[in-house]
């Protein structure tokens, strides 16, 4: 529901031309809406709570009922009434939750007489505005908190933006607190003397700028007292206060806040305004805000002038010195050593050239044998180096001959002390004491010079006569000492009592010996006691009158007051030397520091740099501020976005006044290289805590941080290796504890390498491992750096074992490492094949083992009763052959002759299982003399079939030599048994080696066989033929292959029948050692 | 059949009782008329040499055919006890076994047989190493006197 839509039905309703519905603030109408107001109103949307009829409704909630305003004496002088003209006012009030929040009324310049019906009505409407209402008053509460704290920092803000003017300060804030607060004035007193002043003074109160109040009798002056806070809402009614007074400036109802400036209270702010109860709680509160700020202003301000009243103190100091320096009647130079420890004169005065002849600026910064001349040289810088190396003072006379010509001058040496009590330089005061050698014969001309001086001078003049001890003096000795002419005494005596008790012994021996000697004149410097009882340094000098005898008469001499001089002379020595020392001192510790410094003002302008500042950027490092910071471009390390001017550690430092150290940035040098530095800001107070300017220091870690990288990157590379490795690496202590192991942990081991951490490998080691591996470690660990082999069985997590290999090397004293490193590699899968192989091997030579005696028993005992067979056979066939008829000796013949074969084949499988259980060693074999060898076995056969034997080249083998023949007999043999029948049989071996391997063909021209039984002719006891065609039990060629796989080689067969065979056999040209089984 | 005029006694010791007959018969076949007896063991034949037991009144042999495959004690043993007693290591003794193994062979000879011969396979065989062996042994070879 709008607002609008009501106050505008309100309006008609009660057919007036104003409807407001406004919520009622501490002080104020807030119109939330309204018809028919004029301005201001209608722009500001509020009003002061006095104007206006509403402020009588709050205490009630029933509606507030005006006919005729002025009728009403209590209401008749209410803004509303007076200002506006509104006469007639019928108000409801707007509640929350108990609490009148605001009103719904109409107005009217009209009287009128409101009837119950129009009340009712407005009471309607005022119930569906306050349906809305219970929720959104508190919003707008809260909305208008939040205006006053913006106000409040914008005064803040406003306040620091006039800096150090305390006048300028001090209006403004006395300004914003007026209007904070809403006040119709606001001043700034602060306590002077017995009196309160107003400071700052603004709304109604501007008049009353620098008004003076009586401590005592004002309210001010009470807080001041207190140090507390004092409101008054009524003055009229309050006994605190000047009733007068306040009536004066118009001040109903006012607050005061103290103002505290280092735990003293200054004075106070003060706001008032001429209607009573015109503040409340909010406003004491914004006030003590202020007041706050106002007490920091003041103390920086304070510090601010503090400050600059030292630097003008500083200025007039210099410029004393200057002035002294350069004026001064004697010649003044400083002396320093320099770094290569010759003295150099750092500084002359002119009156030093005037007394030499030689120029200032030949002198500023020669060495003294480079100006004078070479004797008077030698003498100044022994007494130079005296002064230094003792610290006492000295003094000499002589006379130079110098470019003005023969000088004579008296020299005063003061050694220079640094703040550390070393000698840092000399400083010498010369004085021409040639003119006075000649006034001895200018006596005359010197007195009357003497006259005109005493008129022209404030100096003291005093006439001794000797004889009489009479001493008469000049109006000096009032005006300068301040004695009254009763006081003074005309005799030596009363002279000789002013002086100060540590000259008189030596001023007295000086003038004694000026008198009794040749001397025309005597001078001494001295302290000379003043009326007041002070001491005043004085330059005295004497011109000695002498009789004809030269006896000393008369003196007449001046006195001249130089305590001025020589105070400032003290403190132009201490501050040349502070300040020389100082600087130099900073001059070299900046030049040698090897990092970059930036030495700024107190607001961030770079005023000097060091030489390494510009070696890190590569050039010139420039003075710039703040605002120009962007001119070293930089980027931070961490974020790796660029740095903002005013984000720079030395910015920063400046702005919280806090330092900020080792910040880590890649900056671009001005020659364009980049760098990595560590940036830092610090910022330097005065004793008294401000802030006097920033140092910037930049440390170039480039080349470390080069480093720090590379090491990084090879130690991720190092690192990677070591986790994608398959092998397990432990890193174990010289205890035996695992410190690291790698990424294959888990699945080698079963275990995460952290569980694994501090536990020593000899936990997880089989028992039956543990002696071995501890002999291993031990091993190692007296073994540093050599790689020391292992096997162990390491117990993974679910309890099995694994069987670990590797290698360990005891890095412990290597720095890097600090560990032994062990390199296992799971061989659990090898060990347990090479054991199953094992197992198989010894299997293979049990079965191998019971095939010999097999073997054995086939050629021992089964030929055993065969042979019974064949000999009662024979004892048969011998004795009984007659009485057996024909059929019973063919079967005899028969019987003899199964046994007879039988007893072949037992002798062929003999023969066929000694090939692997009679064998001999391999050695070379010349296999064309084997070859040799076999054809005379067999020329029989040869010669017999009219066969022949052709054998081409043939290499030295290692073989069997014994098997060899057999080979080739059982080859050539069975070519010779199967020849063809009339063709002489023609047997051609030729060998051609094949890598490491020689491929040996024997080839006949015989019957060759079916290509199917290539293979299965090499089977034992398999026959291609009838027994009766070929004899043979069908074992040679069995012998053959095994023969040839004996000597690791192999074995073929090519023919077809009618074309001959050809055997292809291959045998390694050198048999490995390890393969060879026996 | 003697240099010496006398036979001596021929001591066969042999389990197979086929091998003691063909044996027997190849001597007679060749024509020797010595006295062979026979033991069939070890353990018997050490008892016939040092006349124990039923061979209390057994004759001393002047050569022995050993077999070296026995029962109880076999002829390895044997051969080793008798080379062993001073009182029998001159009698001349010839192995006489169907092994023909190396180790056999220079077994027998390192433990002091006189000779090894492998029993012959055919009948014709044996009557020839019989007839060899008593032409070597009694005939050109002196022994020693009894």
């Amino acid at each position: 529901m709008s607002l609008d839509y009501v106050t505008r039905l309100a309006a008609d309703v009660l057919n007036v031309p104003t409807a407001l519905i406004c919520l009622i603030g501490e002080d104020r109408l807030i119109l939330q809406s309204a018809v028919g107001i004029a301005e201001p109103w209608e722009s500001t949307r509020e009003m002061p709570l006095s104007h206006s009829y509403c402020q009588y409704a709050l205490g009630s909630s029933m509606p507030l009922v005006i006919d005729d305003a002025r009728l009403d004496p209590r209401i008749q002088s209410t803004p509303a009434a007076v200002e506006e003209q509104w006469v007639a006012y019928v108000g409801v009030p707007l509640c929350s939750e108990g609490q009148v929040l605001g009103t719904l009324c109409g107005l009217d310049t009209e009287p009128r007489a409101w009837s119950p019906d129009e009340i009712q009505r407005l009471c309607a409407l005022a119930a569906m505005v306050q349906r809305d209402w219970d929720a959104a008053a508190f919003q707008r509460q809260a909305q208008m908190e939040q205006q006053r704290l913006r106000n409040i920092v914008d005064a803040q803000q406003a306040i620091a933006a006039v800096g150090l003017d305390v006048d300028a300060a001090m209006a403004e804030i006395a300004e914003r607190a007026r209007r904070l607060t809403g006040a119709a004035a606001a001043v700034i007193e602060l306590a002077e003397g017995e009196d309160m002043v107003y400071r700052a003074a603004c709304g109604a109160a501007s008049a009353h700028l620098g008004l003076r109040l009586k401590i005592a009798s004002s309210i001010s002056g009470l807080s001041v007292q207190t140090g507390r806070i004092l409101r008054s809402d009524d003055t009229e009614a309050d006994p605190r206060v000047d009733a007068d007074a306040c009536r004066r400036v118009g001040a109903r109802s006012l607050v005061v806040v103290p103002l505290q400036l280092e735990k003293h209270t200054v004075g106070v702010l003060k706001v008032f305004d001429p209607s009573p109860a015109a503040f409340d709680d909010s406003d004491v509160e914004m006030l003590q805000l202020v007041a706050g700020l106002l007490a920091s202003s003041l103390s920086q301000a304070r510090r601010f002038q503090d400050q600059q009243s030292l630097a003008s103190e500083l200025r007039v100091s210099q410029e004393r010195y200057r002035s002294v320096f350069q004026g001064a009647r004697d010649g003044f130079f400083l002396v320093e050593t320099d770094a290569a420890g010759e003295f150099r004169y750092a500084d002359v005065n002119p009156r030093l050239e005037e007394i030499t002849g030689i120029p200032v600026a030949a002198f500023v910064g020669s060495r003294p044998e480079d100006v004078l001349p070479p004797q008077t040289a030698i003498r100044v810088k022994a007494l130079y180096a005296r002064v230094l190396e003792t610290g006492q003072a000295a003094e000499v006379l002589h006379t130079n001959l110098l470019p003005r010509g023969e000088v004579t001058t008296r020299t005063r040496l003061h050694p220079l002390q640094s703040e550390t009590g070393s000698v840092a330089g000399v400083l010498g005061i010369t004085e021409d004491v040639t003119a006075r050698e000649q006034e001895k014969t200018a006596l005359r001309d010197a007195l009357e010079r003497y006259t005109l001086v005493q008129r022209a001078t404030n100096d003291t003049i005093w006439d001794w006569n000797l004889g009489s001890g009479h001493l008469s003096w000049n109006e000096g000795i009032t005006t300068t000492f301040g004695y009254t002419p009763e006081q003074v005494r005309a005799d030596v005596d009363w002279w000789a009592e002013l002086l100060h008790p540590d000259d008189a012994t030596r001023v007295g021996a000086s003038l004694e010996a000026a008198i009794q000697g040749a001397a025309a004149s005597w001078s001494e410097e001295y302290r000379l006691r003043r009326a007041d009882g002070s001491y005043a340094v004085v330059q005295d000098r004497g011109y000695l009158q002498r009789n004809e005898q030269g006896v000393a008469v008369r003196a007449i001499g001046s006195m001249q007051d130089i305590s001025v001089q020589r105070l400032a002379q003290t403190e132009l020595e201490a501050a040349m030397q502070r300040a020389e020392i100082s600087a130099l001192r900073l001059e070299a510790v900046l030049e040698a520091l090897p990092v970059g410094v930036f030495i700024t003002d107190e607001a961030g302008l770079v005023q000097v740099t060091n030489p390494a500042a510009s070696t890190i950027w590569g050039g010139k490092a420039p003075r710039v501020g703040i605002e120009s910071y962007g001119q070293y471009r930089a980027w931070s390390a961490r974020t790796g976005e660029a740095l903002l001017p005013e984000d720079w550690p030395i910015a920063r430092a400046i702005r919280t006044r806090r330092d900020v150290l080792d910040e880590e940035l890649v900056i671009q040098a001005f020659d364009g290289t980049p760098k990595t530095v560590l940036a830092s800001g610090v910022v330097f107070r005065h004793p008294d805590g401000e802030v006097l300017g920033g140092v910037a220091v930049n440390v170039d870690i480039t080349d470390r941080k080069r480093a720090e990288q590379a090491l990084e990157e090879r130690e991720a590379r190092f690192r990677s290796l070591i986790e994608n490795a398959s092998d397990l690496i432990t890193v174990i202590d010289s205890a035996g504890a695992m410190q690291y192991n790698s990424a294959a942990a888990p699945r080698i081991l079963g275990y995460a390498p952290e569980e694994l951490r501090d536990r020593t490998f000899f936990e997880f080691t089989h028992p039956d491992d543990l002696e071995s591996i501890g002999g291993t470690f031990e091993r190692t660990l007296r073994n540093p750096g050599e790689p020391i082999a292992y096997n162990l069985r390491f117990r993974r997590s679910d309890g099995t074992y694994r069987w670990l290999e590797g290698i360990a090397t005891n890095l412990l004293t290597d720095p890097s490492v600090q560990g032994i490193v062990a390199n296992s590699h799971d061989v659990t899968e090898r060990v347990e094949a090479s054991k199953k192989l094992e197992a198989y091997s010894r299997e293979l030579e049990r079965s191998n083992r019971e095939l010999q005696d097999f073997a054995y028993i086939a050629s021992h005992d089964l030929q055993e009763p065969l042979r019974k067979v064949q000999a009662f056979g024979d004892r048969l066939k011998g004795r009984y052959a007659d009485l057996l008829d024909e059929a019973g000796r063919d079967y005899l013949e028969r019987m003899q002759g199964a046994a007879n074969r039988m007893q072949t084949l037992i002798q062929d499988l003999l023969t066929y299982s000694r090939v692997t259980s009679k064998a001999q060693p391999f050695e070379p074999v010349v296999l064309r003399q084997v070859l040799s060898d076999v054809e005379q076995d067999l020329s029989r056969r040869f010669e017999t079939s009219q066969g022949r034997l052709e054998v081409g080249e043939l290499p030295e083998i290692e073989a069997d030599p014994v098997q060899m023949r057999q080979l080739f007999q059982n080859l050539v043999g069975n070519a010779l048994k199967f020849h063809r029948e009339g063709v002489a049989p023609i047997v051609t071996i030729s060998g051609s080696s094949v890598g490491d391997t020689i491929e040996i063909r024997i080839q006949d021209n015989g019957i060759g066989f079916e290509p199917q039984y290539a293979e299965r002719m090499f089977r034992p006891f398999e026959r291609l033929h009838g027994r009766l065609a070929y004899e043979g039990t069908g074992i040679g060629l069995a012998i053959v292959r095994k023969i040839v796989e004996r000597h690791n080689g192999s074995i073929k067969a090519e023919g077809d029948p009618g074309q001959g065979a050809t055997f292809l056999v291959q045998l390694p040209l050198q048999q490995a050692r390890m393969g060879e089984t026996t | 059949m003697s240099m010496n005029g006398k036979s001596i006694v021929i001591l066969m010791a042999e389990d197979d009782a086929d091998d003691r007959l063909l044996t027997k018969d190849a001597l007679t076949e060749s024509r020797l008329h010595n006295d062979l007896r026979f033991v069939e063991d070890g353990v018997e034949l050490l008892q016939f040499l040092r006349r124990e037991g039923e061979y209390a009144g057994a004759p001393r042999p002047g050569i022995i055919l050993l077999d070296l495959n026995m029962p109880r004690m076999d002829g390895r043993e044997a051969l080793r006890e008798i080379k062993a007693d001073p009182d029998l290591r001159r009698i001349p003794v010839v192995v006489m076994t169907t092994s023909k193994a190396e180790e056999d062979v220079v077994r027998s000879y390192d433990l002091g047989a006189s000779s090894y011969i492998t029993k012959p396979v055919t009948f014709e065989g044996l009557v020839e190493v019989m007839r060899a062996l008593g032409r070597y042994w009694i005939e050109i070879v002196e022994l020693p006197q009894e």
